[in-house]
């Protein structure tokens, strides 16, 4: 099977998985007691029986519950992911808003993860039970151990607080109205809490995998085989034990990037970072079921399409691997 | 003697604390001489092949040389620095490995790693360095050079690996290449024409040859000299004709007497026995593929049928790939056959279903070949040759009786079934595993290269238990080999098989006296030492 036919079939596949998330979301999300019109109800501070069926009756929420799951099915199917009850602005808007401020921060703290990871697994792998292998342990252990947002607060605390290096929150200065490069910089500086603050926990566990596997790879026939080649040690490293080390790497970076999608919501909440992890948070305490419906579809084919960039990245990675065999 | 390349006085390699013994070498002197090959011989553990990793100044972390010197053109290489001995390595002395499997790194392509051995010694640039391994990949008789550089190591045959490190080695025209037991994990035909090609290019190119090996038939094609290593000391050395001729050592003369000559002197088998089990037109593939690709596939067993009686050994011998293995999984039912029937005792288990099987699995029972991933580290020798009675509903008393009955059998203490299999040696295990299969008193014993694991002289002693068990036990056993010298030592019937379908069959005698198919021919030239050790 060819690589084109492959990718073929997985997306197929990944069709198939986002139906199954929106019937699962669907009924779950109905499952909690209330719903929008009752929150609406709520903040406008009375609760007229009548108003309430009317909130119902615009919003559709008076139909059937099959009816709703039909009319919300055949929609989605033609990309129209529904109006916020809350924004009343079409969900897709709302999300693809926002979903580019998310997507920068992952991929900043996935580079910096993987980045960090791996030197400081290698770092730990030269020695193994040295003092620098220690302390690479026992910080990536505390690191993986300690709760995120507890984490973001005390970066915030010291960085911002007391040292007063970075800013706190937000995605860039307020008001400021910087263009161009000075933009771009400042966008930079605000994103370099909440990215390492979610990149610390993955470092942690990069940092692991890489020592491991680099102490394992070191002590294969081939690594000797470099030796007795007499290349210097820098490329042993290199060409031989590293690019065999990543290998593993590859799988679990592309598992925690689809992680990542979904996980910053607590840290993008601490940093009130403008993302759809933001969103999320509003979408739930408001009771916006279109909106949190459509952010879970969104997130979904994420995931499906991290998966996919997983398995060809490892087939890259991996010649030994062929996709779809 | 001609003049000595490199000499090694006394030398002596010591293990870390804690090690079974406090040197791995003790005291080892050795000329390697200019332009000759000589070889060392020894069993595993005799400190060979670290005496060989001491010259490439490659030992394992924590093993390091304590005494003694490696002089090489005036200097001693255990009193080199780091960088000058890289400096060494791979110009003026290289190496080639066991496995050319996992001496290749996977990930990167044949080119890049013939050429970043070049670049490193000389200055030279990419595409000059690429032109000159496709010259080497061609000299070591390699077609199709230029797809061939840029293949992975998984894609290519065993034995085009092992032609790869080779050239790779040579790649800087050395004065010494170290050869560590590389034939050892090849196919006999492969190994045949790998030992040729070396021969070939150490004539060629006047270099010297340490060859390490276990295999005395090995040292009579190939050695110029020899030296036998046991637990880390030369026994004994000299020219080759000296040694095989007139060996002086007794561990030497056990040596040889252990290595099967390939000649066959088993009756052939009992007359109008009637078969325990007769296997015909047996089938099965193996497919790939599937959804959106055409499924294809592979037919691992092709159309096989042979018989099996009471007291009497076959063997079904044959390379990788050749189908023997899938066989003797289908015939013990690990494996569901497609087509065929499997008649055992009267009753067809080709495709009979779990519930009928069960009573008629204790009956046929298997010995695996690695002796150290067969048995479950976690239990006791103890607990794991009763589980198979017990499995049964056999009281416990009575298991554990039989078990100290079996252990004696099998030349094993009793006292020792409360141990954990990681306390015993290879050949021990090996006992451990024929107790296992014995305690169930099975009618068919399949024994899958039983001792293609163990060092020649204790590969001598479990064939020769295995022998006594069949005759005792008057056992059926179907016995799997890559081996024709084993094959010649055990079995009264062989049957030659290759991509899944039978070559030939008989009785060993007249297979191995008149062979009527080219291939079995090309497997009885391809045994090393075949003429030599013969004639001794």
């Amino acid at each position: 099977m060819n690589r084109l036919s492959y990718i073929g079939a997985r997306l197929v596949k990944t069709v198939l998985i986002t139906v199954a998330v929106v019937l699962l979301s669907f009924f779950l999300i109905r499952l909690a007691p209330g719903d929008t019109a009752t929150v609406m109800a709520g903040q406008a501070g009375f609760a007229d029986e009548a108003f309430m069926k009317s909130l119902r009756a615009e919003y559709g929420l008076d139909q059937p519950v099959p009816v709703q799951l039909w009319k919300y099915l055949t929609a989605v199917a033609q990309g129209d992911l529904g109006m916020s009850f809350v924004r009343r602005q079409p969900v897709l808007d709302v999300i693809l808003e926002r979903l580019p401020n998310t997507m920068l921060l992952n991929a900043f703290a996935l580079l910096v993860a993987i980045g960090g990871g791996v030197l400081f697994g290698m770092f730990a792998a030269r020695r193994p039970g040295s003092a620098g292998d220690a302390s690479v342990t026992v910080l990536s252990m505390l690191f993986y151990a300690v709760p995120q947002f507890w984490l973001g607060m005390m970066a915030m605390l010291v960085f911002s607080v007391w040292l007063g290096w970075l800013p706190p929150f937000g995605i860039e200065t307020m008001g400021a109205d910087y263009t161009g490069l000075a933009r771009i910089a400042d966008i930079a500086v605000h994103m370099i809490l909440p990215g390492v603050t979610l990149a610390l926990y993955f470092m942690a566990s990069y940092a692991r995998l890489t020592r491991t596997a680099m102490i394992e790879v070191a002590d294969q026939d081939f690594v000797k085989t470099a030796r007795a080649k007499g290349i210097s040690e820098g490329q042993v490293a290199h060409r031989h034990i590293l690019r065999n080390a990543l290998i593993p790497l590859v799988t679990f970076a592309g598992l925690q990037a689809a992680i990542l999608v979904g996980g910053s919501v607590l840290v993008e909440n601490v940093f009130s970072w403008p993302g759809v992890g933001t969103l999320a948070y509003e979408a739930v305490t408001t009771r916006d079921n279109p909106l949190l419906l459509g952010i879970f579809i969104v997130t979904a084919v994420l995931v499906s399409l991290f998966n996919l960039a997983t398995d060809i990245a490892y087939s890259i990675a991996d010649p030994r691997v062929e996709l779809g065999r | 003697m001609a003049e000595a390349l490199i000499s090694i006085r006394d030398l002596t390699v010591a293990l870390p604390p804690g090690a079974d013994r406090a040197h791995a070498v003790d005291g080892v002197s050795l000329d390697i001489p200019r332009n000759e090959i000589l070889c060392i011989v020894g069993e595993s553990g005799s400190g060979k092949s670290l005496t060989a990793h001491a010259v490439m100044g490659l030992l394992p972390r924590g093993v390091t040389a304590s005494g003694g010197q490696i002089l090489f053109g005036g200097a001693d290489l255990l009193r080199q620095r780091p960088e000058a001995m890289r400096k060494l390595r791979g110009r003026d002395i290289a190496m080639i490995f066991q496995d050319p499997m996992a001496a290749l790194n996977p990930v990167v392509n044949i080119g890049q790693q013939i050429t970043e051995q070049i670049r490193a010694h000389r200055g030279i640039g990419e595409k000059e360095a690429l032109q000159q391994a496709a010259g080497l990949l061609a000299e070591m008789g390699l077609k199709d050079t230029k797809s061939l550089l840029k293949s992975f190591p998984h894609q290519l045959s065993g034995g085009q690996r092992q032609r790869v490190m080779i050239a790779m080695a040579l790649s800087l025209s050395p004065k010494l290449l170290v050869a560590d037991e590389p034939t050892t994990a090849l196919d006999v035909t492969t190994q045949a024409q790998i030992l040729k090609l070396i021969k070939r290019i150490q004539s060629e190119r006047e270099m010297s040859v340490l060859f390490i090996t276990h295999d005395f038939g090995v040292v009579a094609d190939m050695a110029d000299r020899v030296a036998v290593m046991r637990q880390g000391r030369v026994v004994e050395s000299g020219t080759t004709t000296e040694v095989l001729s007139n060996p002086t050592h007794s561990y030497t003369r056990a040596l040889i007497a252990a290595v099967p000559t390939g000649e066959c002197d088993l009756p052939p088998p009992p007359p109008d026995a009637v078969p325990l089990m007769a296997v015909t037109r047996l089938s099965k593939r193996f497919r790939r593929g599937g959804f959106f690709s055409g499924a294809s596939a592979i037919a691992a067993v092709d159309n096989v049928s042979l018989t099996l009686s009471r007291g009497e050994t076959l063997g079904i011998v044959g390379e990788s790939g050749s189908g023997k293995s899938t066989l003797a999984r289908c015939v013990i039912r690990l494996l569901d056959p497609d087509e065929g029937e499997i008649l055992f005792d009267g009753a067809d288990i080709a495709r009979m279903g779990a519930r009928g099987l069960r009573p008629l699995r204790r009956r046929i029972q298997m010995v695996f070949q690695d002796p150290f991933s067969s048995l479950n580290p976690r239990e006791t020798v103890g607990d794991i040759i009763i589980a198979g009675p017990r499995a049964y509903g056999e009281d416990m008393r009575e298991a554990s009786r039989r078990a100290a009955d079996i252990m004696r059998l099998v030349g094993l203490n009793p006292e020792t079934m409360k141990r954990f299999p990681h306390e015993f040696s290879g050949g021990q295990r090996q006992r451990i595993g024929l107790a296992r299969a014995l305690m169930l008193k099975p009618d068919v014993l399949i024994a899958d290269e039983p001792v293609s694991a163990l060092d020649v002289t204790v590969q001598a002693q479990v064939l020769k238990l295995l022998d006594d068990v069949r005759q005792q036990m008057n056992l059926a056993m179907l016995f799997i080999t890559h081996d024709m010298r084993v094959a010649a030592q055990v079995c009264h019937r062989v049957m030659v098989m290759r991509h899944g379908q039978v070559v030939e069959s008989g009785p060993t005698r007249e297979i191995f006296a008149a062979p009527s198919s080219d291939y079995t021919r090309a497997l009885l030239a391809a045994i090393p030492g075949r003429g030599l050790l013969a004639a001794v």
